[in-house]
């Protein structure tokens, strides 16, 4: 990669170096709380009990493991590329879509956050999702996480919700 | 004194090169000034013309039919680009009826409206959901787009004030010429707006409908939209019944979630 210009190595690097102190624990940070994201960037999102977590947008996807381990791909390269910045480090990823959405696991959890404040919104249900009939409602679950489905425009997605079995 | 007369002929010389290059130089921009400020709109008025003659037609037309092949690109993860493709049929009943039915490769779906709700089905999962509108067919289908994101299959050319919406943001166009789509002569127009480009195409006829529709978006990589519409009937027999929704069998309503609300302070800043 070539960068000449000053003003493309600051809009380059500086997400990348912002993510890098929040990895090192120089920002704070919470886990759970902040990451926000706040448009469709997220196409695909899921996590798992355990803290493993992945997200795949239209210019990339990133994955954690329970153990910390930590993978992102995007079309041209590894870690990071075009508007989107990632950042991996042993016990943490921290994923920044272009237009400001972004998504984080962490030892402790993860974050993935749909553009209405309520769990998650993902598109296609995890591989073994199974359907489930909770009071004449369908709910999905997938590795311990519930899902319910729902209209996002003119399609049907799947929204992360609370255990609902746990309600009655 | 023939020295001074010299210098001051030279001087005299070189003052008029300097005039005569300078207007030389400045000559160009002065004879650009006026086509450019005509340049400024650039839009051809035989294209507008043709527009407003389809948009007309469509807005005096109570009601139709219209069957639509429908092909659209997405963007793989990967970055490979993958053309998907589906079938569209619309009913229109003016001033409060609308059904659209698109089957293809990633939906099986229908939107029905009654003049009191909207009603969207998906076919191959089995749900449905139904939201109040409008007792109007512009209003019901702004209210859907705006509050709900929905995206209603050809609403741009349904529209009463079609010709307003399709022309508001159009930086030019121009007339491309006659050609032919599916064997209908048409008037072949072109669009180009801030982040797309659009083409239609127009039948050459006392019956101008539109016969095909492009749409280039050119902040996605060049990502196309095309609808090549197969087959218009516009006296079509449409009883109430094609347009109430009447919920299948073992059929679940769900809930839809609200157009990205102004949920953080954040978003409304940006706004």
């Amino acid at each position: 990669m070539q960068i000449t210009k000053p003003k493309a190595i600051l809009q380059q690097a500086l997400p990348l170096f912002l993510s890098l102190a929040m990895l090192a624990g120089l920002l704070p940070v919470s886990p759970l709380a902040t990451m926000l994201i706040s448009d469709a960037e997220a196409r695909v999102a899921a996590r798992g009990p355990g803290g493993g977590a992945a997200v795949a947008g239209p210019r990339g996807a990133a994955a954690v493991g329970p153990r910390g381990g930590a993978v992102a791909a995007t079309p041209r390269s590894y870690v990071h590329t075009g508007g989107a910045s990632v950042a991996a480090g042993p016990r943490r990823a921290y994923v920044e879509g272009p237009r400001g959405g972004a998504a984080y696991v962490g030892p402790r959890g993860a974050a993935v956050r749909g553009p209405y404040g309520g769990g998650a919104v993902v598109r296609t249900m995890p591989v073994g999702a199974r359907a489930l009939a909770i009071a004449g409602v369908t709910y999905y679950v997938a590795s311990g996480v519930y899902y319910r489905p729902v209209y996002e425009g003119s399609d049907v997605v799947y929204q992360q919700v609370e255990n609902p079995e746990a309600q009655y | 004194m023939s020295e001074k007369r010299r210098t001051l002929y030279r001087q005299w010389v070189s003052l008029g090169a300097v005039l005569v290059l300078s207007l030389c130089i400045m000559a160009p921009t002065w004879s650009a000034e006026p086509p450019k400020k005509a340049k400024a709109p650039d839009i051809e008025p035989k294209a507008m013309e043709a527009l407003k003659q389809m948009c007309d037609y469509l807005k005096n037309l109570q009601q139709f039919s219209v069957q639509a092949e429908i092909t659209e690109d997405v963007l793989l993860t990967s970055g490979q680009r993958i053309q998907y493709a589906r079938s569209v049929e619309a009913s229109v009943r003016r001033p409060d009826r609308f059904r659209a039915e698109s089957v293809g490769d990633t939906d099986n779906r229908q939107l029905f409206y009654d003049g009191k709700t909207i009603t969207l089905m998906d076919r191959s999962k089995n749900f449905y959901t139904t939201i109040a509108a409008p007792p109007e067919l512009d209003a019901a289908l702004e209210h859907g787009t705006q509050a709900f994101n929905l995206r209603a299959p050809l609403a741009d050319l349904i529209y009463t004030k079609a010709y307003e919406n399709l022309t508001a943001g159009v930086l030019s166009c121009f007339y491309v010429g006659l050609s032919q789509v599916q064997g209908v002569p048409c008037h072949h127009l072109a669009f180009k707006q801030k982040d797309i480009d659009w083409q239609i195409w127009i039948e050459n006829s006392p019956t101008p409908a539109p016969r095909k529709f492009l749409i280039t978006d050119k902040t996605a990589q060049g990502l196309q939209f095309t609808a090549v519409f197969t087959k218009w009937n516009t006296a079509p027999q449409l009883e109430d019944g094609l347009f109430t929704f009447v919920a299948p069998e073992k059929a679940e309503k769900i809930d839809i979630l609200p157009a990205a609300a102004p949920a953080s302070p954040k978003k409304k800043q940006q706004r």
